[in-house]
């Protein structure tokens, strides 16, 4: 059985009165690509704000690669290498698509307060051919030296998938990447995930595109209500009845 | 990159010779004047500019810096330059001390915070008699001395505040090419984002805010020995509100900016010399079309005239 | 001892009516305006000016009601020509806080320029004459501050939960995309916002003016004292903002009675620093999480 990078058990949020997450336990195995689905107000960005550290949980624990990070800050999460995006696009705006990734790789660059001032300055080669990598492998070096904000839809939604590479993740948290996408950018958009997986990325996706979820994940989790309802590879979750009426069921009305 | 740097020299070397070729004090004065101010604007410009966060009780660590080297000079008998430093750390510790709560919080909590702390100060100071005179101030603040020699014209003094200019540039120019600074428009720009790459948001805005109110309070020492004086008026609103207006005109979170806001702040109360009474009813004009035509400030007015040149001579 | 403690808590409760006004005045601006702003005391300051103005031909009563029709006027300023312009687009969220602190500028100095530094009176008549109740000396302006201030935070709050502005307004102030969605003309909503704002800051300028004297300068006090009780209250908080005029009032009161008068506005700002430090969501708000 592979290791576990993360573990949630029994994680409960209430807001006020109204409980949003209601007691649900899953976690993510090294390696491969792990879906958190459900409909629309489910409860599935909550429970990712709350592994990020974005919300404080109300009650039960998350595990991140054997260490109880229940309740520390998002920052803090980053540096032991848990990177996410999010739901709304989230970039730099006014600085160049570089100046965006440099600024992701704060933590592979630690330089102090008297460094920077006492030393003359000096360059990061390391640093520099990272950033080309990952500008590379998104396939944004040509737009390089544009500033993010005037980036077309589906490369700031790329871009901001650089950003969250730039911290070096052992795990990767997309939050419903094909948001807004039309098709075509979600083809792009699945084949850009299947080649994180190949360089061996482990990545914990919350999407409600279905025929994205079913195409790139190895298991699924599925929440309603706050609540998880069924878990399994995605054939098995496809089929499961409960899963079809809640989910499925009422997307094939919407169709 | 050339004609900067001539520039950038050019100028350096007119800054360093002007108080050999001009010798009326008034206009030294001036000149030490719009130092000081362009020290206090680019100090303000690290937390209002570079991070974003509306800070202001600036006159307050200006204030406290003055007050701390006047006590410690006419009290112990500390020597000045030791006040200056003095000024700076104290006046670090109480940014600290408004930071570190209040910078932990999102929304409006810091600068509400920071208005708060200016008003409770003003008030000390001119309540609290035994300690700083009340109203009237400390008269006879002991000026400035170098190997024996005291500083008893504007041009010694002269040197002293382009020297804490250079250091105030200095500090700006590396830290904005370095993480810290990147780490700082990064939470101007974008907070979530900011903190989801790592970034721990409250300990930059601390340092930010912190290294800030240190500069003030270095040069809030320096003016104190310079004008051999220090009232509560030092600490009144308005002056944050000048700083704050050098900062946005000039340019937020660029390094020329609140220089360029400092020279035109400065100068703009002589040029306007013939509308004394509505001096600042213009100023707040100008701040306020600024804010909504340009809130670059000069430096973005430069930088869209520069891009639109380039563009026609492209195209 | 008890006399004086019921004397000042009486004489507290009135300023606090008068900071609630304020308050009010900034807490929607706040809430729906999504404004701090940093003009409100100046609006404040010329509300006693107007009245001051209006009541030499008009009388003191006279002087109000036409203080607060120029203060509407001054609302509607405010939002047309400074506040609408940095509305949407990519302008920065404090930008219109920027620009408050411009006005502010502004309006302080053009009225030092018009009528100078010294403080004027604006005469009542009801600023001296004392009224003695169940052993407690209150004057006939205090019982006006007490009757106006009151009704007035009634009224604005009953407008707000009932009326039909009143929806439109809470209903901006907890989303304004849903709201505009659901076809409230969400401008409409501004002007009513920060017209009632300015006249609420005015009608505090116009009853606090005969206690004390009206100068260019009092609009900073008033602003620091109105968002001390904001803050108190939790910003955006309506009740909390009355809740918070009403505590501000009786501590500052009790601190002039019983610690020093010259410290009296260090209470306020105590107490603020107090709540920021301990419970910035305010003394009535909801528990908040410190990112």
């Amino acid at each position: 059985m592979p290791e576990q990078i993360l573990q949630v058990s029994d994680l409960t949020i209430r807001f006020g009165g109204l409980v949003a997450v209601d007691g649900v336990s899953f976690s993510v195995p090294q390696g491969g690509i792990t879906g958190l689905i459900g409909p629309n107000g489910a409860g599935k960005t909550t429970i990712f704000n709350a592994v990020t550290g974005f919300l404080a949980p109300t009650g039960g624990r998350i595990l991140f690669a054997g260490q109880d990070v229940t309740r520390r800050k998002p920052h803090e999460l980053a540096a032991l290498g848990l990177a996410r995006t999010f739901q709304h696009t989230s970039l730099f705006p006014d600085l160049t698509v570089r100046q965006n990734v440099w600024t992701a790789m704060h933590l592979a660059l630690p330089e102090t307060f008297w460094q920077v001032l006492a030393t003359p300055p000096r360059r990061h080669p390391d640093g520099e051919q990272r950033v080309q990598e990952i500008l590379d492998l998104l396939e944004l070096a040509e737009r390089a030296d544009q500033a993010a904000s005037s980036l077309p839809y589906g490369e700031q939604r790329k871009l901001e998938i650089a950003l969250a590479l730039a911290v070096k993740p052992r795990l990767l948290l997309l939050d419903e990447p094909a948001a807004g996408m039309n098709p075509e950018e979600a083809q792009r958009l699945t084949e850009t995930i299947q080649q994180l997986r190949r360089l061996g990325l482990t990545i914990l996706l919350v999407e409600h595109n279905m025929r994205l979820v079913m195409g790139v994940c190895d298991y699924i989790h599925v929440i309603e209500h706050g609540r998880k309802i069924a878990e399994g590879a995605p054939s098995q979750v496809a089929h499961d009845p409960k899963v079809i009426e809640v989910y499925l069921g009422r997307r094939g009305t919407n169709a | 990159m050339r004609a900067a740097n001539l520039s950038f020299f050019a100028i350096s070397a007119a800054a360093l010779v002007l108080p050999l070729a001009v010798t009326n004090p008034y206009y030294l004065h001036t000149a030490i004047a719009m130092m000081v101010n362009a020290v206090l604007a680019l100090s303000l410009n690290f937390i209002l500019g570079y991070v974003g966060e509306k800070s202001l009780g600036h006159a307050a660590f200006f204030g406290i810096g003055g007050y701390t080297a006047a006590l410690l000079a006419l009290n112990l008998g500390v020597p000045a330059w030791g006040t200056l430093l003095a000024g700076g750390v104290v006046s670090g510790l109480f940014g600290l001390a408004v930071g570190f709560p209040t910078l932990r919080l999102r929304g409006p909590y810091f600068a509400i915070a920071t208005l708060g702390f200016g008003a409770i100060l003003q008030l000390i100071a001119t309540n609290w008699t035994s300690l700083t005179k009340g109203p009237m101030g400390i008269p006879g603040v002991p000026p400035l001395a170098f190997a024996g020699l005291i500083f008893r014209n504007e041009r010694p003094y002269y040197y002293v505040a382009l020297l804490l200019l250079a250091l105030a540039a200095y500090l700006t120019w590396r830290l904005a090419h370095s993480r810290i600074g990147r780490a700082f428009v990064a939470i101007r720009q974008n907070f979530d984002l900011a903190e989801s790459v790592g970034i721990d948001t409250f300990r930059f805005k601390l340092a930010a805010f912190v290294l800030g109110t240190v500069l003030a309070g270095v040069v809030g020492a320096f003016y104190a020995h310079y004008t051999n004086f220090i009232s509560p008026k030092a600490l009144e609103s308005y002056i944050t509100l000048n700083v704050v207006t050098m900062v946005i005109i000039g340019g937020e979170g660029t390094l020329i900016g609140p220089i360029l806001g400092a020279i035109l702040v400065t100068l703009l109360p002589e040029v306007l010399r013939v509308a004394e009474n509505f001096r600042l009813v213009i100023f707040g004009f100008i701040l306020l079309l600024t804010i909504i035509y340009a809130p670059s400030g000069i430096v973005g007015l430069a930088r869209a005239a520069w891009q639109k040149r380039g563009g026609e001579r492209l195209a | 001892m008890f006399w004086l403690l019921a004397q000042q808590t009486l004489n507290g409760l009135v300023m606090g009516l008068v900071y609630a006004l304020l308050a009010l005045g900034l807490t929607i601006s706040f809430g729906i305006g999504r404004v701090i702003n940093f003009a409100h005391g100046e609006l404040y300051m010329l509300g006693a000016f107007f009245t001051y103005l209006a009541a030499g031909r008009m009388g003191y009563l006279g002087g109000i009601a036409a203080a607060l029709v120029l203060m509407a006027g001054a609302g509607l300023l405010l939002d047309r020509l400074v506040l609408r312009p940095l509305r949407g687009g990519r302008a920065s969220l404090w930008a219109p806080f920027l620009a408050t602190l411009a006005v502010s500028l502004i309006v302080q100095n053009a009225a030092l320029a018009v009528f100078g530094p010294d403080p004027y009176l604006l005469s009542s008549p009801y600023a001296y004459q004392p009224l003695m109740l169940a052993g407690l000396m209150l004057t006939k302006q205090d019982l006006l501050i007490a009757l106006v201030a009151g009704l007035t935070t009634f009224l604005l709050t009953a407008f707000i939960k009932r009326g039909k502005y009143g929806l439109a307004m809470r209903a901006v102030a907890r989303d304004r995309q849903t709201a505009a969605l659901m076809g409230i003309n969400i401008d409409r909503v501004y002007i009513l916002t920060f017209v009632l704002s300015a006249m609420l800051a005015g009608l505090a300028g116009a009853l606090v003016a005969p206690k004390a004297t009206v100068d260019p300068f009092i609009g900073r006090m008033a602003l620091l004292k109105g968002l001390s009780v904001v803050i108190l209250g939790g910003l955006g908080n309506i009740p909390g903002a009355i809740f918070g005029g009403l505590v501000l009032g009786v501590a500052e009161a009790l601190g002039a009675g019983f610690v020093s008068a010259a410290y009296k506005d260090a209470v306020g700002y105590a107490l603020m620093i107090l709540v920021l430090l301990f419970r910035p969501e305010g003394l009535l708000g909801q528990r908040m999480r410190r990112a």
